[in-house]
């Protein structure tokens, strides 16, 4: 972050300053979500997931107020180098944050379903919290590399999500397996399998957030790349 | 240097020039000449000297110059004793910035500085394993893009003197309580300083205890009512005029515990910070003659009079106001004797709007004036059976006070009466 403070014009500074905790406000938005959703799951809190369904608007508008302010920046100041890195790593990065807010929404959602109509347990519990905390974790830490640019803690984070994705991996066979031997259980598994695919897609935005973090601070895109040593 | 000190030093090196000069002129035979060459040999020996004492100054006088020893040697001294002494300043200085340090990175609670722009300035190590912010890495960063709970910038940018937030921490499974004081540095800037406590075991304890309050009263509800219920049937049925007697007090004895619990139940409620207060326009007159009504029913004679001077309304929360008046309107007509006087009133003054019940009634004792509020306390531990009574009203009143912002002033005096005045700051009287 360091590279940001280094223009001849403060004015320039201040906007990219702006923009970078506006994103950062937007993430803390919804990492509250995805807290406040899980929460609603395993507490049976009805409350706490309406609460959720009603902060997804707030992230919607965050997302078009920075999408402004970007265009705005580029058509006026036309960065180069780490700034337009910077800013095009920060359009990308909203979308995958709004992305997340529409998962949490989602799984609020599910959560309010499966409390109407059938009876969740403590097996179904344990599923998806292992997962949960995985992801939570994987959705701070990711925020917190975009926040001090640290391209080693987005690496770890990056290389995480391999452990969310054989989590999900074993819960939908799982899954399979208890729908097979119980058919009146479909309409519950599934709902708990979409909360499970939600949980898995925000680790995926989470990892995508984190390949923007390298790609600004060393100019490197390992988005699609297998070799990631060294 | 004293005057007589600089005198003697002057015609010291005067002698010395005039006796060299004199010894070289007679070995040269040139006075003039000679006094030229020693004045000037002179003069270079002192910029020697000069330049001597700027080089060891410049390196912090680690190397030694050339006036250690000889004339200039009470200069030199002079400079070593004043090096000292700031030395030793220093590392006083050093000594107290580091036990400072060690100091801050001891206590278990975080804390951060922020500036104005909410830029982090300095945070201590606590600071790292409560809320992740680094001291290492994260200063300069804007305090709201490392603690990203929704909640705490809310309270950055809405905190108040002396309130604080309890956030939980999902991630780490913790509450933590955050509290912000706003400073002045030297230059007058202003700055805010975080403090954030781990109050999980606290927020706990206080969770259970409300909930054990709450569980415990309405499971307590429901046996007593089948209690009142067989009791009542069995005083109305029975033909036995004793058994009728005990039954009706077992009705009557219930009664007293349902309203024990139900009074338990509105105090955990008043207490419950999340309940939000309506701001109402309360009509006081009428509250209080609502109150009354239900008293004139009853056997026991009390006289009791109105005295309203003030005819603004009050805003605050309408059904904490009537409890609170209930309440002690109770608590007068049940310490009064048949036949005293009970003076009820509304005023308002510069400062204050007052609500006052003074009965004529036995008193309280001095030394339990400061504990009366207290939950179930009795200045006679063996009055409240004949008086009934919860012991739970004047604490009712005085959390509901607490939580309107309003204060209770008690006085009394033992077979003279007791006064209970109730004092909202005037800014909560509706302005017509």
């Amino acid at each position: 972050m360091k590279e940001f403070n280094k223009h001849t014009s403060r004015k320039f500074n201040e906007e990219l300053e702006s923009v970078r905790n506006s994103v950062l406000k937007m993430g803390g938005l919804v990492e509250e979500m995805l807290t406040q959703a899980l929460h609603g799951f395993f507490q049976g809190d009805s409350q706490a997931c309406t609460n959720v369904i009603a902060m997804d608007d707030h992230v919607n508008d965050l997302e078009l107020e920075i999408d402004d302010e970007c265009r705005r920046i580029l058509a006026t100041r036309a960065p180069a180098a780490i700034d337009l890195r910077l800013i095009m790593a920060i359009i990308k990065t909203i979308t995958d944050i709004e992305r997340m807010g529409d998962e949490a929404e989602k799984i609020a959602r599910l959560s309010i379903n499966l409390l109407e109509s059938s009876e969740i347990n403590k097996a179904d519990h344990l599923e998806i919290q292992a997962m949960g905390e995985l992801v939570q974790t994987m959705t701070k830490k990711s925020l917190d590399a975009f926040a001090r640019f640290d391209s080693e803690l987005a690496l770890s984070t990056f290389r995480s999500d391999e452990m969310v994705d054989s989590q999900y991996k074993t819960l939908s066979r799982s899954s399979i397996t208890h729908m097979m031997e119980d058919p009146r259980s479909i309409t519950k598994r599934l709902n708990i399998m979409w909360i499970a695919r939600a949980l898995e897609r925000i680790g995926d935005h989470s990892k995508n957030i984190c390949e923007y973090v390298i790609y600004t601070e060393k100019g490197l895109d390992i988005r699609h790349a297998e070799d990631l040593e060294g | 240097m004293r005057l007589t000190n600089l005198i003697f030093f002057l015609l010291g090196q005067l002698l010395l020039v005039i006796i060299a000069t004199f010894l070289l002129g007679t070995l040269l035979g040139g006075f003039y000449h000679s006094a030229l060459i020693i004045i000037s040999a002179y003069l270079i020996l002192m910029l020697i000297y000069v330049f001597s004492l700027k080089e060891s100054l410049q390196h912090g006088f680690k190397i030694k110059w050339l006036g250690t020893r000889g004339f200039l040697s009470e200069v030199n001294s002079s400079i070593e004793a004043l090096s000292k002494s700031r030395w030793r300043y220093r590392k006083r200085f050093a000594q107290l910035i580091k036990e400072v340090n060690a100091l801050a990175s001891a206590i278990p609670d975080a804390g951060i500085i922020i500036d104005e722009f909410n830029n982090i300035e300095w945070c201590n190590r606590s600071s790292l394993t409560l809320l992740g912010v680094d001291q290492d890495r994260d200063i300069g960063q804007k305090v709201g893009n490392i603690i990203r709970f929704p909640a705490f910038n809310h309270y950055l940018k809405n905190h108040k003197m002396d309130n604080f937030i309890d956030i939980e921490d999902s991630n780490n499974k913790r509450f933590l309580r955050f509290r912000i004081v706003e400073y002045h540095d030297h230059s007058s800037r202003t700055k805010k300083f975080i403090s954030v406590r781990d109050v999980t075991a606290q927020s706990k304890l206080n969770q259970i205890r409300k909930d054990f309050i709450a569980n415990a009263s309405h499971e307590l509800k429901t046996p007593l009512t089948t209690i009142k219920g067989y009791s009542e049937i069995i005083n109305e049925d029975s033909k036995e005029q004793e058994l009728a007697n005990f039954a009706n007090q077992i009705t009557l004895q219930a009664d007293r515990m349902n309203k024990i619990i139900e009074d338990l139940l509105s105090l955990s409620k008043i207490e419950n910070s999340d309940m939000e207060l309506n701001d109402d326009l309360i009509d006081v007159g009428s509250i209080i003659n609502q109150v009354l009504e239900s008293y004139e029913s009853l056997n026991k004679k009390i006289n009791f009079k109105l005295s309203i001077e003030c005819d603004k309304k009050l805003i605050s929360d309408e059904s904490l106001f009537y409890s609170i008046v209930e309440n002690l309107i109770s608590n007068a007509h049940r310490y009064t004797d048949e036949g005293g006087d009970v003076l009820i009133s509304w005023s308002a003054d510069a400062e204050y709007a007052t609500f006052t019940v003074q009965d004529t009634g036995i008193g309280i004792p001095q030394e339990s004036i400061e504990r009366i509020t207290e939950r179930f306390y009795r200045v006679d531990k063996g009055r409240n059976a004949k008086t009934g009574g919860t012991g739970l009203g004047l604490s009712i009143v005085k959390h509901a006070l607490d939580r309107m912002g309003a204060e209770l002033i008690i006085e009394s005096e033992l077979q003279v009466g007791s006064s209970f005045s109730c004092r909202f700051p005037n800014k909560r009287l509706a302005k017509d």
